[in-house]
């Protein structure tokens, strides 16, 4: 009869409890404790001590208003609704459930009412063809604005947009606002072409004078199957910088809002591609939809 | 004094008064979209949650964000704690420092945070304030882990507050310390050991 030696991963339990791993390291263990209760128990030894970790933090008290926000997005929120995105960074943790629901969605700042403000700008910038303009003063203290406001509704929006077919006409405030934040001068535009001769996809990045800011705009994106997404990438050289997952709609309609530490002037191209939605965690692309070389 | 001190407070501001459900408790009913007790956990957790996310990633939009992700996730998730594999202290706070950890590997791929300190700068604005017994049972607790991280040697206290707290992997701490990976692993290992044991003899649970 065959016999075989488990081998138990002891020496990365430790940094498992410390979120120290590598995520090829962090997927043996979440392998390896779903079958076995001795390291998971090590785990969760560690976790205790980790926790404690956590109460060394300075005593800090959120605002009140978060309160609401939390407690209004669950009023409106079903179990399956997308309030939350599910493309983690990490492999989840099958005896934590959540963490499949908590990654990957961070540089989305906006998503919710961009979303649908966004796609109604690029209806005006590209259909019509409009030339934005306008004055700019202090943009960065602008966009501070719109994120606050959007900030505040974006709970209740994340809902409304699963569960209303009309959100573009509630929307129509934050669609002023941030058409007032993308219509100031030095703004630059860059239109995104398909790189499938046949694709009738069509894209535009609108970046603020110091490319700090910016919206990524799509139309005419195929409709995703179950476990992808859009990816956005920004390439210097050969790096390759994942900015963030394009939610589209049924109507093939993508946004991604841009808010950037560097200048993205410090890129040569930008690209969106479609693949699964683990392949950002580890830097890799899927198939190129659409790509701009930055000015 | 400390034994007395001990048994004049509680233990943190997660401890239920005797009429209150407990964590478990309370998961079981956010399963059931008991929104009521998600609030009630909310006050049970909004300060530890708030603190770290906001100490390791110093600015408050952020730390709101995260929060607001957590509790959101818990509601919708709540059913998926498993009580058998942890406490759901222990499951709350793991769930906080995973999600700050993506967010400022997220951010560290795209800029270097050479001054985060900087960030404190931005404005605070108007909080909540937790009990006064809330408040001073947390800062006991965290009186009480400074005191154990401080009996590390530094080098293994350094790469507990690299990994901990500025979500650093063992393999960039190699990097950034320049040390082989081997010693690093090494010290995370002693380091959480260390600490264990003296946190157990200090009687935290």
């Amino acid at each position: 009869m065959a016999t075989s030696r488990v081998t138990h991963p002891e020496d990365l339990l430790e940094a498992f409890a410390l979120d120290a791993l590598e995520p090829d390291e962090e997927q043996t263990v979440l392998d390896h404790i779903e079958d076995c209760l001795q390291c998971a128990a090590l785990v969760e030894d560690h976790l205790l001590t980790s926790t404690a970790l956590a109460y060394s933090a300075p005593v800090e008290t959120p605002p009140e208003r978060l309160r609401a926000r939390i407690l209004t997005a669950a009023e409106l929120s079903e179990p399956e609704a997308p309030t939350v995105s599910v493309t983690a960074r990490r492999p989840s943790r099958g005896w934590a459930g959540v963490y499949s629901a908590l990654g990957g969605r961070w540089p989305r700042l906006l998503m919710p009412v961009t979303a649908i403000a966004a796609v109604a700008v690029v209806a005006i910038a590209i259909a019509l063809n409009v030339q934005i303009s306008g004055q700019m003063d202090d943009m960065k203290a602008e966009n501070n604005l719109l994120r606050e406001e959007m900030d505040q509704s974006k709970a209740t929006a994340a809902a409304q947009l699963a569960l209303a077919s009309d959100s573009v006409s509630q929307m129509q405030g934050s669609l002023q606002l941030l058409q007032t934040t993308l219509a100031q001068p030095g703004n630059q535009s860059v239109l995104m072409d398909p790189m499938q001769p046949d694709s009738q996809a069509r894209g535009v990045l609108v970046m603020s004078g110091e490319g700090d800011m910016g919206v990524i705009m799509a139309s005419h994106l195929d409709p995703l199957e179950a476990g992808s997404t859009y990816h956005v990438w920004f390439m210097q050289g050969e790096e390759r910088m994942w900015a963030g997952d394009m939610d589209v709609d049924e109507n093939g309609w993508g946004t991604l809002a841009l808010d950037m530490e560097n200048s993205l002037s410090q890129f040569d191209t930008v690209q969106l591609t479609r693949g699964p939605l683990s392949l950002a965690s580890v830097g890799i692309a899927g198939d190129i939809v659409l790509e701009a070389v930055l000015p | 004094m400390d034994e007395e001190l001990a048994a004049q407070r509680p233990r943190t501001d997660q401890t239920p008064a005797p009429e209150e459900p407990d964590d478990q408790q309370l998961l079981e009913r956010i399963a059931a979209k008991d929104k009521d007790a998600l609030n009630t956990l909310y006050n049970r957790y909004m300060t530890p949650v708030y603190s770290l996310s906001l100490h390791m990633l110093k600015q408050p939009p952020l730390a709101e964000e995260v929060t607001q992700d957590v509790f959101l996730n818990i509601w919708l998730k709540a059913e998926s704690f498993n009580a058998s594999r942890g406490n759901p202290r222990s499951w709350i706070m793991s769930v906080t420092h995973h999600r700050v950890v993506d967010v400022i590997r997220s951010r560290r791929r795209t800029t270097t945070m050479t001054d985060p300190e900087g960030y404190d700068t931005l404005e605070r604005l108007p909080s909540s304030e937790p009990p006064v017994e809330a408040q001073v049972a947390q800062s006991l607790d965290r009186e009480r882990i400074m005191r154990a991280l401080a009996t590390l040697p530094d080098n293994q206290r350094e790469v507990i507050e690299l990994a901990y707290f500025e979500g650093y992997s063992q393999s960039e701490m190699a990097e950034k310390l320049s040390q082989p990976l081997g010693t690093v692993k090494t010290r995370v290992r002693l380091a959480m050991q260390k600490l264990r044991t003296v946190l157990q003899e200090d009687g935290y649970e």
